[in-house]
């Protein structure tokens, strides 16, 4: 029971003076708030991305683009030629195919109405089987040569870029993180040692009574927690409103590309409060480990 | 039961403040320790309630050398005494409820335990009354009482006062004494440091006389 008691008695008072300050306390808690929501917004941003270019890097599609005068009996000679033991499929898109898709968008189709032939080529799309994309582009490099063949065009290749742009927007969110978890934890740490230097006197005395050092951490452990605690909170908060209204924008303008930004999933927001929260603890920590030692005599 | 053997305090600096004191007190004793200003007498409170460790010698405790306590041990060990400190040492942030619970916070009593055990304590020094006034308003006399009350709120075993009477009127002091007395009658060993002789006058008890931090008799 003592166990018990001991800790609600340190809770208690962690509440009543977080409270005691309302202005201070919400300051803190928004300043916490906004530190964790913009580095977790942007790695969620940038992870939705990710997801997306892994999905194409792996893809083991080319498009050969033919020449515009190649006759069918070319186009099924290559078409032959492309397919080797590790491809598995080899598709045509006719021209006049592809001109009657590209029409069914009517910005463009006022463009095409302007044009007297059909400007756009046969393509072939192969699919080679999977984990064959070495051999897929040794393909592509071979059938470059190829008479009737004008470009080779690799998913993979633009997937590429965007990829190591989305290692690079990884590396910054994270850094972002790590600078703002650093942040939170130093002002945490002032914060909790003004209180600590505050509360001298009584600390003094509770330890001349018989308080142990934890009796006296704790309530300092405990408005670290809080503190983080509603931080967290707030920054799931903000996450939400954020995404709630940005998600549908992003996905619509995005949705050319293939894609789709992510909300974040109940777990993942339940790690961000506790990381919130241990960040708070972790400065508190620090704060009250150096200062007591010190009341120690 | 209290012994110790050849306790010396050196404080940094230099300064001798207690020399080879060896002593022992029964437990349910009431004994005095008498002697100038600076003689050392708060010092050797301080030693046997392990609030200072000594540069040498032991103190025991029940048979147990305090001195060789690990650090996380201390804070058990100064529950079993009641302190009244010569500054008395109350927080003035709190009402004269919360000054006399504060150890019993510590030992993580249930609040209605403390509650009763609390007012029991205030009520033996007089003060149930002022529960809920900030020490503040109170009297140098009813501080001092007051400062009383959270000594043995914990039931200690042992009681340790410093000076005890110090500011207080004859009047005043007769009353403080009376209730050590008290308290010495139930069992509680009590120590009193004081320069005052009027105080031990009459008292029939124990006095360990300290000059220039040496036991005198």
């Amino acid at each position: 029971m003592n166990w018990f008691f001991l800790r609600l008695d340190a809770l208690k008072d962690s509440l009543k003076r977080l409270l005691s300050r309302p202005i201070v306390t919400i300051s803190n808690i928004v300043g916490l708030g906004i530190s964790i929501a913009i580095p977790a917004g942007l790695f969620l941003l940038v992870a939705s991305a990710d997801n997306l270019s892994r999905d194409i890097s792996e893809s083991t599609q080319m498009n050969v683009f033919l020449d515009l005068g190649v006759n069918d009996e070319q186009v099924n000679k290559i078409k032959q030629r492309l397919s080797l033991n590790y491809v598995k499929e080899v598709k045509l898109i006719d021209r006049d195919d592809a001109l009657k898709s590209l029409r069914e968008n009517n910005e463009i189709a006022v463009v095409l109405d302007n044009i007297d032939n059909n400007p756009l080529p046969h393509t072939l799309v192969v699919t080679a089987k999977e984990g064959k994309l070495v051999e897929l582009e040794a393909l592509g490099r071979e059938a470059k040569t190829w008479e009737g063949v004008d470009q080779i065009a690799f998913d993979s290749d633009w997937a590429r870029r965007l990829q190591s742009f989305i290692d690079l927007g990884k590396v910054v969110a994270l850094c972002f993180g790590a600078l703002f978890a650093v942040g939170i934890i130093a002002n945490t740490y002032n914060l909790i040692r003004l209180q600590v230097l505050n509360r001298r006197e009584e600390i003094e005395v509770a330890k001349l009574v018989g308080a142990t050092n934890s009796f006296i951490r704790r309530p300092f452990l405990y408005f670290g927690a809080l503190q983080g605690l509603f931080g967290g909170l707030l920054a799931v908060v903000i996450i939400e409103i954020g995404s709630r209204y940005s998600v549908s924008t992003l996905n619509e303008l995005f949705s050319q590309a293939g894609i789709t930004f992510q909300r974040l999933t109940v777990q993942e927001l339940g790690v961000l409060i506790i990381i919130s929260a241990l960040l708070g603890i972790i400065g508190a920590w620090f704060a009250t480990n150096r200062l007591i030692a010190i009341y120690n005599k | 039961m209290i012994k110790t053997e050849k306790l010396s305090k050196r404080y940094p600096g230099g300064f001798q403040a207690l020399k080879n004191i060896s002593l022992s007190i029964g437990s349910g004793e009431m004994v005095f320790v008498t002697g100038h200003s600076g003689a050392g007498k708060s010092t050797l409170l301080k030693l046997i309630g392990g609030l200072e460790s000594p540069t040498s010698g032991t103190v025991e405790i029940n048979g147990q050398d305090i001195t060789k306590l690990s650090q996380s041990a201390i804070p058990f060990l100064r529950r079993n005494f009641g302190f009244v400190f010569q500054d008395l040492k109350l927080l003035f942030d709190r009402s004269v409820f919360d000054n006399v619970a504060l150890p019993l916070i510590i030992s993580g009593l249930p609040r209605s335990e403390i509650a009763k055990r609390v007012r029991a304590a205030l009520d033996k020094v007089g003060l149930l009354q002022r529960e809920k006034v900030n020490p503040v308003s109170l009297s140098g006399g009813e501080q001092q009482r007051l400062c009383i009350a959270r000594a043995v709120v914990n039931k200690p075993a042992i009681l340790l006062a410093d000076e005890p009477t110090g500011n207080l009127d004859p009047a005043y002091a007769a009353d403080i004494v009376a209730m050590f007395k008290a308290f010495n009658r139930v069992g509680v060993t009590v120590i009193i440091a004081t320069h005052d002789p009027a105080m031990i006058e009459g008292l029939g008890a124990r006095t360990i006389s300290i000059e220039a931090g040496e036991m005198t008799l």
